[in-house]
């Protein structure tokens, strides 16, 4: 049987462009590789992504294996991870690294299921112990402890790893290295796409502000407009909220912040009318500086802010758009 | 006629859920238990669909026998049989070890068309559970489900919506399927009383338990010995230390907020 080595990342792209979070992916996944002595490859599937087939290495992978056919077009958790056993089968890395996206999180543990192997949901944080095991450090039960989980015998060893939790490496054009286009041959799916309806959001995704306004279940819908207006005193801004105004419908998933929501970690984040639930705080503690505005003294929001103020909304923010308008 | 199988998981109420860090463990007792949210979604699924297709519902849940009140609030929904599948040689699963045996249990009930499972649970938030069964099973599986479409009882096949990031998904696939849903696609029932009642006094006419004898399941793929991954440990989240300077509403504390966002540097 031929030895497990190396680490390999998955680069997911849509569209021919590729996810933030992979790119982030390739940073640790440096790290990791570094620190076994070992190489770094990066697996992409689509089609017509010849333009973008080098940009793993630009961003640190010594080896990217891609597929381009027209059946790969558009995401099939079916189609997917046929190629990718086989990929892994073939290509043998002892880790498999890939962004915990919508898709990332359903194909790793189909993956992981062929392959009989352990997978880790979510990682924030990697290293490798004494026996070069991969440490898979997640956060369970709200973000409240860190466990330190290890696949010892099983191999590859994969792990899904949450966005905006590492930093995206440096673009470094001068960088080499080996492409390799492959061919696998698929089982027709039983799973069909049947239609992609892209949605219409031009606005500046959450993950990508600087400033975040937070919106929860304090605020009546009635008065969004107000945190939309706040929002423009900024630049780089965006309007988020909290899991009950997605779950409600009042607010479009891509907008939720906290664990089942986006992992946001902007210089500031203005949290009015919400709670403070530890699933909310789980995805946005890593924030420069958080003001909080609520009317209850006692929400729990306020043990996770610098700056909090005790009141109505409704009187504070209006108020606060005129501060911040004329001082900035 | 369609066979639903809905997998619940009986779990600690996490916002109550304390953590030892003396010990590294996490404090479990006394801590109420709960039907993990959005298996409720999963089990509001499966009855909706029962309501408009016909066919049956079954509860599956891998737990210690606490979770017997879990499943008896399952009958109470609605659900026409529940399955508690309880043996000390099933304790310490991961998420691969816990599909597995859910898997050969599903398998066990026979005949099964949909299966669903709420998207993750509320204490070890991993979504591994539906993937993961729906491959060992050799069946389709579809995440983040919206809403079911369309089922076309003569064919078998059916249509289903989800959303991504950047967009909605529409899917189509010959049953049986696996499906994971989240809090908020629908609005789960309440329990009723006199189901209640029923699964109260003849448990044994709703609920089985079934042990490792029951099912036709491999024993190094079950438990902790058929767990590839490991909790070496667990410790307390490092937090970020926070200023909570905390005001009562003035306009000179929104004077004092500008002052400490320039100090920071944030403005």
């Amino acid at each position: 049987m031929v030895e497990f080595s190396g680490v390999c990342v998955y680069i997911e792209q849509r569209r021919g462009i590729i996810q933030e979070a992979s790119l982030q992916l390739l940073g640790e996944g440096r790290r990791l590789a570094d620190k076994l002595n070992v190489n770094l490859m990066a697996f992409m599937i689509g089609y017509d992504i010849n333009s973008i087939i080098n940009e793993p290495i630009y961003y640190g992978a010594d080896r990217v294996v891609y597929i381009d056919d027209e059946i790969y077009r558009y995401y099939n958790v079916e189609v997917y991870t046929q190629v990718l056993v086989e990929l892994l089968l073939k290509y043998r890395p002892e880790i498999f690294l890939v962004a915990g996206t919508k898709y990332g999180r359903e194909l790793a543990p189909s993956i992981a299921a062929r392959l009989e192997t352990g997978i880790t949901a979510d990682c924030t944080g990697f290293d490798i112990d004494e026996s070069r095991n991969l440490v898979q450090i997640r956060p369970p039960f709200g973000g409240r402890v860190l466990a330190y989980i290890i696949t010892p015998i099983k191999r590859p060893q994969i792990a899904t790893a949450r966005p905006n939790v590492f930093p995206a490496p440096k673009r470094n054009i001068d960088r080499k290295g080996e492409v390799i286009c492959e061919n696998v041959s698929i089982k027709k799916p039983r799973l069909e796409l049947v239609e992609f309806k892209e949605s219409g959001d031009k606005e500046l995704p959450i993950e990508k502000a600087e400033v975040i306004i937070a919106i929860g279940r304090g605020l009546s819908k009635s008065d969004y407009h107000l945190a939309y207006e706040l929002c423009k005193v900024f630049s780089n801004s965006a309007v988020g909220c909290s899991r009950p105004l997605v779950d409600q419908g009042l607010m479009p998933r891509s907008k939720q912040v906290g664990q089942t929501g986006k992992t946001v970690r902007p210089k500031l984040y203005i949290a009015i009318g919400i709670s403070g639930a530890v699933q909310h705080i789980a995805g946005m503690k890593d924030s420069r500086y958080v003001i909080a505005i609520n009317k209850d003294p006692n929400a729990e929001i306020f043990k996770f802010c610098d700056f909090g103020i005790v009141g109505d909304y409704k009187e504070i923010i209006p108020e606060l758009i005129k501060v911040l308008r004329s001082k900035h | 006629m369609l066979n639903m199988v809905v997998g619940v998981k009986w779990v600690p109420d996490t916002a109550d859920v304390k953590f030892d860090p003396a010990k590294g463990t996490l404090i479990r007792e006394g801590v109420e238990s709960i039907i993990n949210p959005p298996d409720l979604n999963a089990i509001e699924l499966a009855l909706s669909i029962k309501e408009k297709y016909g066919g049956k519902v079954y509860v599956i849940s891998m737990s210690p026998p606490a979770a017997l009140k879990g499943l008896k609030i399952a009958i109470a929904m609605g659900a026409d049989k529940a399955i508690l599948l309880t043996d000390r040689r099933f304790a310490g699963a991961d998420t691969l070890a816990t599909s597995y045996t859910l898997a050969m249990a599903i398998r066990k009930i026979g005949s099964y068309d949909i299966i669903i499972f709420g998207e993750e649970t509320i204490d070890s938030a991993t979504g591994h559970v539906g993937p993961e069964v729906g491959e060992i099973l050799g069946i389709s599986h579809v995440s983040y489900i919206k809403r079911i479409l369309n089922i076309d009882l003569t064919s078998k096949i059916i249509e289903l919506e989800r959303e991504v990031e950047n967009g909605v998904e529409v899917y189509k696939s010959k049953l049986p399927i696996v499906v994971s849903v989240g809090v908020g696609v629908n609005n789960p029932r309440y329990p009723i009383p006199i189901r209640r009642l029923h699964a109260e006094i003849e448990t044994d006419k709703y609920i089985e338990i079934w042990g490792l004898s029951n099912i036709d399941a491999e024993l190094d793929r079950i438990g902790l010995q058929g767990s590839p991954t490991r909790v070496i440990k667990i410790i307390a989240a490092p937090t970020v230390q926070r200023r909570m300077e905390v005001f009562q509403y003035s306009k000179e504390v929104l004077n004092l907020m500008v002052k400490r966002l320039r100090e920071c540097e944030v403005l």
